[in-house]
């Protein structure tokens, strides 16, 4: 027995000889450090500047992100930015090939299983701006050339990054899980609950106004200063964040910085170039005017603003660029493609018909804008297309007052979906800042002093704001008188906030904007009645389930997805869709 | 006895000294005699041949050494250096007497080799001789139905499209459940970049096609955790060892087989012809507006005037049209044998194999050379070599469908030529046109299969090479009566390479020149290299109380590998005869990927008295898909045995001859299916104002841990009337912890989807396996039989899992046609199959509690209580039924509707009224067998089958819905056309109506024995072939998947998983039936 321990003991002898030659001569964790051949891995990222900015990128190209296939899910950001936006505002009706989710929306049917409940574009800028604020301090720890300077520049960029992505979450659902830390790991908790709308609101505006100072106020290069978050973009962010927030005076504050900065660029231009044909003053706001100088035909600002893009009047806008893969198929899908045929989206025939014999409510015969964005693809067609967006040029003769015939238009399609898409540009900006002072007015009426008195210098720079707007598309200058009368709208506070919301309608017509300027004034006035009267006018069928679907404020807001309750256990829907599945039959 | 004569002078050599001598037999001096110097391990050191006078000299290393003389047939002799001349005399081996040498069968596992009796596993082994001679491309197709506890499923009668197996019920929710297949102790895995087992394609299943099934020797398929133990966490799945043939010691023998098949489809169901379709399609069309109009087609109008009139006034079989008579054609040509020295086996296959669908080929080439040198009694080398290439044109998979039901769905009006003005065919293939009616878009989709078949291209070729060195040393005794120690080291490689390219020609499209389908090409190449090396030390101790055994194994082995990708789709390419469209590329991919992994055993057999046995096993394995905390995964088996028929009290009876209980207990564990799971990694993307992008692109699992399976297994082992009938049952339980699930969705205000994986419940499976034999059964004189039976059951449970991960597993209803809602749920089994309960078809529109022929029924829908009467409106009017009331698909039900059951009698079909339809998974599988033997004659015949599934019948129910333009079955011909049509096929409604949702309609029984194959199969007499040159010579005759005995009433009930475990028909290629002749001749 004993020399089998023996042997025993040698045997054990070889097992460790053998354990050893199994290892190596390198160490066991040295064996398993694999690491990805294509990819980069955490441990060895952040450690220079560019790493930063490289990230930083990704936040913009996840924001530019658009659905390539028409029934994607999840859609891409510019999709959900532009649709929330619009699509149950009184400018859109149901156009060609749509798919049955935009077809149930157009109709205020609203599931949960639609794809545009699915908020994940969104929420991955969010995320990468988040890892680039837990990330960027430790860079400029480790890497001497990231200067402090140059890291505040960066913070305020992707802080204005990420509100302005929530902005767009609480105003398309009101309450949204609020993350403000970086998704790193397994172990962290993913499973958050909804922070009330105001409550993320007014964490948005102390987090910008903290930081606007920090940001970039010009680039080095012309193009990022439209197509890259600057100071100006942030004001322009917070102007709107105030309006929603009801704090006019502050959005007044913010509007002007950001209308002073393009009077100080115009001035620039002026004493660099002696004058700039395309730009003119109106109401001492430079704008691009509808025809350059030197020339009697017009849509000049179709072609500038987003036919071309990063125009004089653009504040911050998404960048697309032929040679990069990525292209705004958007438009492509939604407006009208190359060949000219109707998208999902088509145009209610209110906005268009009847311009020529003056009975339109919208548009009058000399308005540029109808000409410059909808269009009928031909005479047998019983739709209209959008054309905002879709056309590098357009050109046409001027339309007069006179005439009872519009004029043709010659304009010159993208070949591909490569337009900008515009989140702030200056009109917008001079818009909100009318409807602040209509409200300040509002609040400084008191028993002392009648209100029209009050009112009356608030509604003067409100309609001062207005007509520059409404001069431009209907070719006056600067000097010659206003097509619009003050005296039609200076009445009352209704009528003139009636004019803002009209303008606003016809100058951003299709740039996301209409149901949020409706659902702002609801949440104002505590009631849809506003609301619901414009709205049902785009509907043909079926009005009087949809009105008092309308009625409900809870109604105005998307409800969550379907899979996003079902993954995230602390998320409850919105009351307003949170009906018992199982309607049963009436009797 | 030897003789040897010394002569010379006595006197101490040393080295360099030169001997000579002279070496004869009873004829006179030899020639060609090896004369060799050992050393004291019986390696050569010196060497001569003797010459034509029998005359031989050499130098010599080492005078403590011996000089061994040796010639075949004739006695090997040993003389010591003693002299510088020797004079040998051989003796002639024929002159001895017999010798009876006894022997253990041992286990031929890669663990320790046990003999046979001892084995407290789960396993059962298979003789590949059974199959020779079958008409099998690979070994799996021979194997169903013969192991217990191993379901295997033909993924389609595509070729090479392989099988895929379970064994002992699916563990895991979304990980491989295929079991591991090692081949002569190595892992046979083709490993590539990013392989998902859920969307993988045919060829991944079809990894046996890389091995000969001529080079097989046996197979031993390893079960419960015990026996897999050594396998650690690879073999989580069952292992299925097979071990190829080696050379053996003897003359030469070169053996030639050469089998001839022929293959074709069977029946599917009948189809409806050009006539029959046309007039269903217009009632499709005016049945769900009631208007002339809609089904005013000129496709379907036998319009003489219509352009293409000629194109559309056919009766085409379609399905007719791709089925063939396929060919296989397999030579086969070995040469093994050996010496002293070495063993050698070389082997080459081709096969060639035409399909039973059209224009479809593989040609296979593989050989294998095995070595086995033995430098000295201590030292042997063994190498093997085997190279495996495929070539396999496929059909071109448009749109993922198989030709086969492309045919099913075509419009049998139209031709499949274009045919002229009176009819005549031009002979060149038709297409729908564009330009079509817009009706017809889903048939402008679906192209022309015989078309497509002939002008498209799609081909995979594939190489594996897997060299492979070995060294075996034994330290201590060389024998079985003295204490051994082993060593074995090796080191193999696999290279494995496959190629992809395929080619849609612009003539199957008709939608102009900028359209994605023209002249697409697609090429797609994967290569990988792997290599691992394994050191076993194995240590049998010689006790002097030879009641106790032992032995023990303790081994490591390292793996690493890399492998890559990259794939690239370009569309529009020249040759067209279009004047500037450039070729678009349309995807573009290169993937890299590497992995390593480590794992130590220790395996340990002891036995007492040869009848009471104990194995213990562990594991340490690591890998590089789990992060530094939770790398390395420990795995321990334990099993015992008591062979009870040694006992005392049992040696009276003459029944049982073998009667042994095995329990076992073990863990195996899993890993996911992945690298790089615990970084986060960043990925580039594009590039933004003119800068690159780079953003994080997952979630890092710090938290993932590896699945586990704990098994027990009791078994027991039976011989009766001296082993004449053998056999064993194992009832076996497996809960599965940590169930890792790939992508559970994660909420997305993460900013991320999903994870990658998740370790996210647990799972059960339980069952019973019974396999018993027969073994030459004597029936008559010169007729003897031997009978094989094998059962298995399993039963698969989910016991538990995040009941948030649940839910959003679980899809909702879709309140749409033609889907089955998939859950999983717990405390039930996957596959389980959700549905409405279909009751026919509503006779009326029209409700009146006596029937009103023509007018108005009982059969109508409208509501009834529990008690079966009919409730009323406040008006009076019967309350009707509808679907989905208050949603967007409401829909009210009308004379000729398909009838669900409102289980809950709420007037209202919908979500409420879907109830359990069963399961896909069987409650039996097995198969049995009855081999003949009359003298040199045998028929073997093998059956298989399953019992107790579920199959969706998507086939059927894509025949039968009347909702496309697809091309529908005969039965359809029953449909409910006017009110009062007592049938129970629903009335044409063309995308429209409620008419086929998921329901028990469509939910057929799988059930089905197979006559896998038969075959006929006789050696013919030694003696007579002695004369010819030949040593051996059988021919023989086979016929494989002669019939089937089902219920089934698609095409082959033979359907494999899908997601969820569902088993989903839909007129995939079904197994084809083949018949084989062939021969064998040995020389």
């Amino acid at each position: 027995m004993n020399h089998i321990l023996m042997k025993m003991k040698h045997n054990f002898k070889y097992t460790v000889l053998s354990v050893a030659l199994v290892a190596g001569l390198s160490s066991c964790e040295d064996f398993f450090n694999v690491l990805p051949l294509n990819e980069i891995v955490l441990e060895s990222y952040y450690t220079e500047e560019n790493d930063i900015t490289s990230v930083i990128n990704s936040c913009y190209t996840g924001l530019a992100t658009t659905a390539t296939a028409t029934n994607a899910n999840p859609t891409g950001a510019v999709n959900l930015m532009a649709a929330w936006g619009e699509m149950r505002s009184d400018n859109i009706v149901a156009g060609t090939s749509l798919t049955e989710d935009e077809t149930q929306i157009l109709k205020e049917n609203i599931m949960p299983t639609t794809r545009y409940s699915n908020w994940s574009p969104l929420y991955t800028v969010i995320n990468r701006c988040n890892t680039v604020m837990h990330y960027a301090p430790i860079v400029n720890l480790k890497d001497p050339n990231y200067t402090d300077s140059e890291l505040l520049a960066d913070l305020a960029e992707v802080k204005a990054l990420r509100a302005l992505c929530y902005f767009y979450l609480i105003r398309a659902f009101r309450d949204v899980p609020f993350v403000t830390e970086p998704s790193i790991d397994d172990a962290q908790n993913y499973r958050v609950a909804a922070t009330p709308f105001n409550d993320i609101l007014t964490y948005l505006i102390n987090d910008l106004e903290a930081v606007k100072e920090d940001a970039v106020r010009r680039y080095p290069k012309v193009l990022d200063n439209t197509s890259r978050i600057t100071r100006y973009s942030i004001y322009a962010l917070l102007a709107d964040l105030y309006l929603w927030k009801q704090d006019y005076p502050k959005c007044i504050e913010y509007c002007d910085k950001v209308i002073d900065f393009k009077k100080e660029l115009y001035e620039e231009e002026i004493a660099l170039k002696g004058n700039n044909t395309d730009l003119e003053l109106f109401k001492e706001i430079p704008l691009i005017s509808e025809h350059p100088i030197g020339s009697t035909r017009s849509g000049n600002v179709a072609t500038k603003i987003f036919g071309v893009g990063n125009s004089f009047e653009s504040i911050f806008e998404l960048n697309y660029e032929q040679n990069q893969s990525s292209s705004n198929s958007f438009i492509w899908n939604y407006y009208n493609g190359a060949s000219g045929s109707i998208g999902f989206f088509s145009v209610p025939p209110f906005l268009v018909e009847n311009i020529a014999s003056g009975v339109n409510k919208v548009f009058k015969i000399t308005d540029c804008r109808h000409l410059e964005y909808i269009e009928k693809p031909g005479s047998s067609s019983t739709q209209y297309a959008i054309t905002k967006y879709t056309r590098t040029s357009v050109t046409f003769d001027s339309p007069l007052a006179s005439a009872t015939t519009l004029p043709t238009v010659t304009s010159i399609r993208q070949t591909a979906g490569y337009a900008n898409w515009i989140i702030y540009r200056l009109t917008d900006i001079m818009l909100m800042k009318a409807e602040a002072e209509i409200q300040v007015g509002k609040s400084m009426i008191n028993d002392s002093v009648a209100s029209n008195v009050t009112l009356k210098p608030y509604l003067q720079k409100a309609f001062t704001l207005v007509s520059a707007v409404y001069n431009r598309a209907n070719n006056k200058t600067n000097l010659s008188a206003d097509t619009l009368k003050y005296s039609d709208f200076g009445g009352s506070a209704t009528t003139m906030e009636d004019l803002v919301m009209l303008e606003r309608q016809r100058e951003l017509l299709f740039e996301g904007k209409r149901w949020f300027d409706l659902v702002r004034k609801a949440r104002r006035e505590g009631n849809n009645v506003y609301l619901s009267s414009n709205v049902i006018r785009k509907q043909t069928s079926n009005t009087g389930a949809i009105q008092i679907k309308l009625t409900s404020i809870d109604g105005l807001y998307f409800p969550y997805s379907e899979s996003e309750l079902k993954n995230n256990p602390e998320l409850k829907q919105n009351p307003a869709y949170d009906t018992d599945k199982t309607s049963t039959q009436s009797e | 006895m030897s003789l040897l004569f010394l002569s010379g002078v006595l006197r101490a050599q040393t080295s360099g000294t030169t001997i000579s001598g002279y070496i004869y037999d009873n004829q006179g001096p030899m020639i060609g005699v090896n004369v060799t110097e050992v050393d004291a391990a019986n390696r050569y050191v010196a060497y001569a041949v003797s010459d034509v006078n029998g005359n031989f000299s050499f130098k010599i290393q080492n005078p403590k050494n011996r000089i061994r003389v040796a010639c075949v047939g004739y006695q090997v002799q040993f003389l010591p250096i003693k002299g510088t001349s020797y004079k040998v005399r051989m003796v002639e081996t024929t002159t001895l007497k017999e010798i009876v040498v006894t022997t253990k069968a041992r286990s031929e596992s890669s663990g320790l080799a046990i003999p046979q009796r001892e084995l407290s596993g789960a396993t059962q082994k298979i003789d590949a001789s059974e199959f020779a001679g079958l008409g099998i491309n690979t070994i799996d197709e021979a194997l169903q139905g013969r192991i217990a506890g191993l379901d295997i499923v033909y993924n389609s009668g595509n070729l090479g499209s392989g099988t895929s197996m379970r064994m002992r019920g699916a563990a895991s929710i979304n990980s491989s459940s295929e079991p591991l297949i090692v081949v002569d102790g190595n892992v046979w895995e083709a490993k590539t970049t990013g392989f998902d087992f859920n969307s993988a394609n045919d060829e991944k299943f079809a990894q046996l096609l890389n091995v000969n099934p001529d080079d097989i020797q046996s197979i031993t398929v390893l079960k419960d955790a015990a026996s897999t133990a050594i396998w650690g966490s690879q073999g989580a799945n069952g292992v299925i060892e097979i071990k190829i043939k080696r050379g053996s010691r003897g003359s030469t023998r070169v053996t030639y087989s050469y089998k001839a098949s022929g293959t074709y489809q069977p029946n599917g169901v009948k189809m409806m012809n050009g006539d029959q379709y046309t007039m269903l399609l217009k009632e499709e069309y005016f049945n769900p507006r009631l208007n002339d109009a809609a089904s005013d087609i000129v496709e379907l109008n036998y319009d003489p005037s219509f352009s293409e009139y000629e194109m559309f006034n056919n009766n085409t079989d379609w399905v007719d049209a791709v089925k063939q008579l396929g060919m296989r054609h397999n030579h086969n040509l070995s040469l093994s044998g050996g010496g002293e020295k070495a063993n050698f086996r070389i082997s080459a296959g081709y096969d060639k194999e035409f399909g039973s669908i059209i224009a479809q080929s593989l040609d296979r080439f593989t050989t294998r050379v095995a070595l086995d040198y033995f430098v000295s009694d201590r030292i042997k080398i063994v190498t093997n070599y085997n190279m495996t290439y495929t070539n396999n044109n496929k059909n071109y998979s448009f749109n993922n469908q198989d030709i086969l039901s492309m045919a099913y769905q075509k419009m049998p009006n139209m031709s499949i030529y274009e045919q002229d003005m009176n009819g005549n065919s031009t002979g060149e293939y038709y297409q729908v046109q564009s330009s079509a009616s817009t009706e017809l878009d889903d048939q402008k989709r679906l192209v022309n299969p015989i078309a497509l078949a002939y002008q498209a291209k799609n081909n995979t070729n594939t190489i594996n090479i897997s060299p492979e060195f070995q060294l075996k040393y034994n330290f201590l005794g060389l024998t079985n009566e003295e204490s051994q120690l082993i060593y074995e080291g090796k080191i193999a490689f696999n290279v494995f390479n496959d190629y992809n390219s395929s080619f849609l020609p612009s003539s199957m499209t008709t939608s102009g020149w900028n359209s994605s389908n023209v002249n697409a090409k697609n090429t797609s190449s994967n290569k990988s290299q792997a290599s691992t090396t394994t050191h076993t030390l194995t240590f049998v101790p010689r006790f002097t109380n030879t009641d106790h055994s032992f032995m023990m194994l303790v081994r490591g082995q390292m793996t690493s590998g890399t492998s890559n990708s990259q794939s690239n789709s370009v569309y529009g390419l020249p040759n067209i005869p279009s004047t500037n469209v450039p070729g678009t590329i349309s995807g573009f991919s290169t993937g890299v990927s590497q992995w390593r992994s480590m794992y130590f055993t220790s395996s340990a057999h002891y036995a007492y008295k040869g009848k009471y046995i104990m194995d213990f096993t562990s594991r340490v394995d690591a890998t590089t898909k789990f992060g530094p905390s939770r790398r390395w995964g420990f795995f321990p088996a334990f099993s015992l045995k008591w062979i009870m028929s040694d006992e005392e009290f049992m040696k009276s009876q003459k029944v049982i001859s073998t009667l042994g209980l095995r329990p076992s207990w073990g863990i195996v564990g899993n890993q996911p299916g992945s690298e790089y799971l615990f970084f986060s990694r960043y990925t580039s993307g594009p590039s933004y104002n003119g800068e690159g992008s780079i953003y994080p692109n997952n979630i890092r699992l710090s938290n993932l841990r590896w699945e586990q399976v704990e098994k027990w297994n009791m078994g027991l082992d039976l011989g009766l009337f001296d082993e004449r009938i053998t056999g064993d049952v194992n009832l076996y339980t497996g809960n599965t912890t940590d169930l890792l699930m790939n992508n559970p969705s994660l909420p997305s205000s993460s900013g991320f989807s999903s994870l990658n994986v998740q370790n996210t419940g647990s799972m059960n499976n339980t069952g019973w396996e019974l396999n018993l034999q027969a073994n030459k059964l004597t029936l008559a004189r010169n007729l003897t039989a031997d009978i094989n039976v094998s059962f298995a059951n399993n039963r698969n449970m989910l016991t538990s899992m995040d009941q948030t991960i649940l839910n959003s597993m679980n899809g909702e209803f879709s309140r749409s046609n033609g889907t089955y809602l998939t859950r999983i749920q717990l405390n039930s089994a996957l596959g389980s199959i959700y549905g409405f309960n279909y009751d026919g078809v509503y006779q009326y529109s029209k409700y009146s509690p006596e029937e009103v022929v023509g007018v108005s029924g009982p059969n109508a829908p409208v509501v009834r209580n529990d008690a079966g009467k009919v409730i009323y409106l406040k008006n009076g009017e019967p309350k009707p039924m509808y679907f989905s009331y208050g949603t967007t698909a409401a829909y009210e039900f009308v004379g000729g509707d398909a009838k669900y059951r409102d289980i809950n009698h709420d007037g209202n079909i919908n979500e409420l009224d879907i109830v359990y339809l069963g399961s896909s998974l069987p409650k039996i599988t097995g198969g049995f067998g009855l081999r003949l033997n009359y003298g040199r004659l045998s028929m073997n015949n093998q059956f298989n089958f399953r019992a107790g599934n579920k199959v969706v019948n998507m086939g059927r129910m894509n025949a039968e819905n009347m909702y496309s333009n697809s091309n529908q079955c005969m039965s359809v011909a029953w449909r409910w056309r006017v009110e009062g049509d007592n049938t129970t096929i629903p009335r044409a409604l063309r995308q429209y109506g409620y008419n086929y949702l998921g329901s028990d309609r469509f939910v057929e029984d799988g059930s089905f024995i197979r006559l896998n194959y038969t075959q006929f199969s006789y050696s013919i007499d030694p003696k007579l072939l002695k004369t010819i040159g030949l040593s051996q010579l059988s021919l023989n005759v086979s016929l494989n998947n002669l019939f089937i005995l089902t219920k089934y009433s698609g095409n082959d009930p033979e359907v494999r998983y899908g997601d969820y475990g569902i088993s989903t028909d839909s007129n995939q290629t079904p197994r084809s039936k083949s018949f084989t002749a062939g021969i064998t001749a040995s020389f």
